[in-house]
Formats: C-alpha cells, structure tokens, sequence
C-alpha cells in the first residue's frame, strides 16, 4: 500500500490538479488495482496513453471561457482531421466561414488565422506551407 | 482566474510535445463516433452549401482559364467539388437529401461543380454532365435511387452526358458496387456503350481493379467481354497488364472471352503477363485451352521471347514445360533466344535454356556474334562459364569481322 502510494505522488500534483476530471478517472482505475505490480503499469499506461492526453487537449479546448472558440476550435479541429486532404489556411478558412442556408460566402464571417490557432489550444498549427495541421512533435 | 489557467496550460510544452501530427489525426478516427458523430454530414453540408453560392451559375465554363479567378478568389471550391460526394457517402446521404438533390437539379452549378471534379491538370472538361452521373461517380445510392425516380428531372440509368457517358460508367469506373446494382436494375441500359474514348463500364471496372463490379457486369449476358478502348486494350489486357491475378480469373470465367486478341502492336496478354514476369498470370492463361502460345507480334516475337529478354525465370520455365513452344525464334536483329538471355546476363533463364535439346547453341546474329560472345563482350561471367562448360558450345566461332569471343571482349 505504500508502494502504491508513493507511485501515485510521483505524479507531478500541480499537472493532475489541472485535469482534475481525467485525474478523478486516472485515481479509479488506480484504485481498482490489487497490487503494486498492477497500480505501476496502471500509472504507465496513464501516462503513454495517447487517447488520455488527446482527451485533456479536448477537455481543455472544450472549457474555453468563450463559447464562440470552443465552436471555432470544434469546426477546425474535425475539418483537419475528417477532410482527405490538409487544407491550406486560405481553404479552411472559407470553409470555417460557411453558414448552412448562405447563399454567398458571408466574408464578415471569416476568422483570423491567429483566432484560429489560438481556439485550438495549440494543438492545431499552421506549417510552412501554409497547410494546417495538428502539431508535430 | 479561469482565462490565467486556460492561457497557462495552453502554453504548457508539456501538452504540444505530446501530439505528433499522425497521432492526433489516429485519435480523431478513432473516437469519431463520440467526439465528432457528424463531421461527415457536417463537412458535406458546408462543401454542398460553398458549391451552391451564386457566383458558380453566372456562366458555362468552357476552359480552365476563364474558371482561373473565381477558383482563386474562392480556394474551398477545388476540395468541395472533388470531395463533398465522398463525406455524403453512406449514412449522411439520407440526413441531407434535400439539400443534395436540389444542388443536383442546378444544372449550371452542377456543370462547374463536375467539370471541376473531372478537371485534370488544369484542363477542364469541355462538355458537360449531369446531376445523376455526379451522383453515380461518388457512388450515391441513396440520392441516386431519389433521382431515378423523381419523373421531373427525367433522369434514367442510361442517360446520356456530353461524352456519352452513363452514369453506369462512373459508378463502374469508381467502384461503387451498389450503385452499379442499383443502376442494372433500372431500366435498359445499353452496357457495350461506349464513351467518346471509346471506354465502357467494364474496362474501367478492369482497369481501376474493381473486382465485386467486374463480378456483377460479367453477370449481364449481353455484355461485350472484349470490347476494345481507343488504345485497342480489352478489360483482359488490363488485368494482365495490372498484374491482377484475381480479376484475370474472374474475366477468364467467361467462356466467351478472347483470350489471343492482340493489342495494337500485336503482342497477346500472355506476352504482355510474360514480359512483365506475371508468373501466376500466366500460369492462368496457360490453364486455357484456347491460348497460343506461339502468337506473335507485328515483328514476330512470341511472349518466350518477352520473358527471356526480360529474364523471368518462374515465366520462362513455365512457357518450356509447354508442348508445342517455339524456341527457334530471333528478333529483328537476328538474336536468338540464348543470345538474349546470354546479352542481358538472366543466367537462371540460360540455364534453364542450355537444358533444351532444340535450342541452338552457337546460333549466330546478324554480325555473326554467339551466345558466347553476347555474354563475354558483356562482362557477364557466370553465363559464359555455364556456356564453356557444354562441350557443345563453340568457343573459337569467329563473327562476321573475323574476331572470337576472346577479341571482341578485349576489345570492348
């Protein structure tokens, strides 16, 4: 039992508090383990899982103050990932701008590229060929 | 207090270093269903509604340039018209019907709308076609079935474009095997149409390697297995000529198919399959009982020849083991086979010939040039060692300008 407590504070605090709703999750399925062994791969697993951090990404996008980004931020994030191709910043853009029911592009409609970037919580960047993509490592 | 926490753990370099490009892309396909259930629906509608604006039914494009501005001034009309069919397709089809089908029935957007999805390097279409075939091309069932039966729009599965095209041959061409069953249920489709490029359903089904279209036009009696395109390819050559060893079975289920018909330059699909070392090919081709072997070209050579110059071995062995194979043959240049193989160094394919009784082993070319000599003025050492070895073999035959073996390598 102390083992496992010890593998639980090595968890940097201030990170955990932040995700406080995923942490609730994480501690759960700590908790469900019956020995050290399996609370240390349990706590591996947490901290590779790529799914747990893409889940924080979304989970902090979708707690935007403004409701405004967190749809901005919806549109372009499934626009980058859904479409066949990357997009150029200047395509997605009229894309982002386009209301159902328009019949021509609204341009008071169209964002900032920085808006855009910004909305997306840096997960989303525009690259050097002006592609917009997910970041890179 | 809120927006401090947002900004500082979006600057966090913790959270960036995490995602790399592919795996941000994986997550979002993997948890589509619970983050994003209708980005399809979501994207077709905004490609559909961008496609719809005014600005697109001004005029008839005729040419890329005259089209040049406004595809510049509005740079999500490229992606919308190739890909909006692709994000409708399946489920979403029903959840924007309406939205689709009235687009569909706008003939001047539908017109720069297609002639953009059939544009190819910055050349575009001249001629024009219509919402149905928009639809079959991307395989649209759903709305597919809404305009065959809506009356008004008179839109039939054996309507016409300004290529001569039906819609058929665009879901063929595509793949899309149920809006090619959809489209050979209705009405009398003529299935041997051809296009102004003289292609039809099947040869594209062939050619593109859709195997459940191919399966489904070879259903249809009336359907003409060896029609030829304007380069004179028949669905069989393309199959062969893909190397793909399925779709060649499924067309060589047909008894009625031709299995010797040349391509303009004469050679057969046997030669084609041994020149390009398409073992299994072949060996499916051997199976016919209708397949000559012996066909030639317009200069005479057989597909033994094409798989010897090209040294396919699995080729090679299997067109031997055939009775009735001619391997007396020379090219234009009066090489004989063994030449060939000696010439390019396919040692497994020399060997596989020096086993032959009938071939000739000091044949001699135009110049008067031997195996032998082939081999040895081309450096290629094994062959002339297994040529030396045979005490048939003539090693001090001279050419035509007096030299041996030994001369023309030292002096090349």
């Amino acid at each position: 039992m102390r083992c496992k407590c010890y593998s639980i504070l090595t968890i940097d605090f201030l990170y955990a508090f932040e995700r406080f709703l995923l942490a609730r999750l994480h501690m759960n399925s700590l908790l469900d383990t019956v020995n050290t062994l399996e609370a240390h791969e349990t706590l591996a697993a947490l901290s590779t899982g790529v799914d747990a951090a893409y889940d924080e990404i979304m989970f902090r996008i979708n707690t935007q103050p403004q409701p405004a980004r967190i749809r901005l931020a919806g549109q372009t994030i499934y626009l980058v990932a859904y479409t066949f191709r990357l997009l150029s910043v200047e395509e997605l853009l009229h894309a982002l701008a386009v209301r159902p029911g328009d019949i021509n592009l609204n341009l008071e409609a169209v964002v900032l590229e920085e808006e855009l970037t910004l909305a997306c919580a840096g997960l989303v960047i525009i690259d050097e060929k002006r592609n917009v993509r997910f970041v890179r490592k | 207090m809120f927006a401090l926490f947002v900004s500082k753990t979006f600057s966090n370099p913790k959270v960036c270093s995490i995602a790399a490009d592919h795996t941000a892309v994986e997550y979002f396909h993997r948890n589509q269903e619970r983050l994003f259930p209708n980005a399809h629906i979501d994207i077709a509608t905004t490609c559909l509604t961008y496609l719809s604006f005014e600005k697109f039914e001004r005029r008839i494009y005729q040419n890329y340039r005259e089209l040049e501005s406004l595809l510049i001034e509005n740079p999500f009309y490229v992606y919308a018209a190739l890909n909006w069919g692709h994000h409708a397709r399946g489920e979403a089809e029903e959840s924007i019907k309406d939205m689709t089908l009235e687009f569909l029935r706008d003939g001047p957007k539908v017109d720069c709308a297609s002639k953009v999805m059939l544009m190819r390097r910055k050349i575009l279409p001249r001629r024009s076609t219509s919402g149905t075939h928009v639809s079959a091309f991307f395989g649209l069932v759903t709305i597919l079935r809404h305009q065959l039966e809506d009356t008004d729009t008179q839109a039939d599965a054996s309507l016409r474009d300004g290529s001569n095209r039906t819609p058929l041959l665009f879901a063929a061409a595509n793949g899309h095997e149920l809006a090619v069953q959809l489209l050979l249920s209705r009405a009398i489709v003529d299935l041997n149409l051809r296009s102004m490029f003289g292609w039809t359903p099947l040869l594209y089904a062939a050619s593109n390697g859709h195997q459940p279209v191919v399966k489904l036009l070879l259903l249809q009696r009336s359907i003409n297995v060896n029609e030829k395109n304007m380069h004179g390819w028949t669905p069989l050559f393309y199959a062969v000529t893909n190397g793909d060893e399925q779709m060649v079975e499924l067309l060589l289920s047909r008894d009625d198919v031709d299995v010797n018909l040349a391509d303009p330059s004469g050679q057969t699909p046997l030669s084609k399959a041994a020149e390009n070392g398409y073992g299994p090919v072949v060996k499916l081709l051997l199976l016919r009982v209708d397949i000559d072997v012996n066909a030639e070209d317009r200069v005479g050579l057989t597909a033994l020849f094409f798989a010897v110059k090209n040294g396919r071995e699995s080729v090679v062995e299997q067109l031997l083991e055939r009775e009735g194979v001619v391997v007396d043959l020379k090219d234009e240049n009066g090489l004989g086979l063994l030449s060939i193989a000696a010439k390019n160094g396919h040692y497994a394919v020399v060997k596989l010939l020096l086993q032959r009784a009938d071939i000739d082993v000091n044949s001699k070319d135009a110049e008067g040039q031997t195996p032998v000599s082939h081999a040895a003025r081309n450096g290629h050492v094994g062959v002339v060692q297994l040529l030396v070895a045979r005490n048939d073999v003539n090693i001090q035959s001279t050419d035509n300008k007096g030299r041996t073996p030994l001369v023309s390598t030292v002096e090349n």
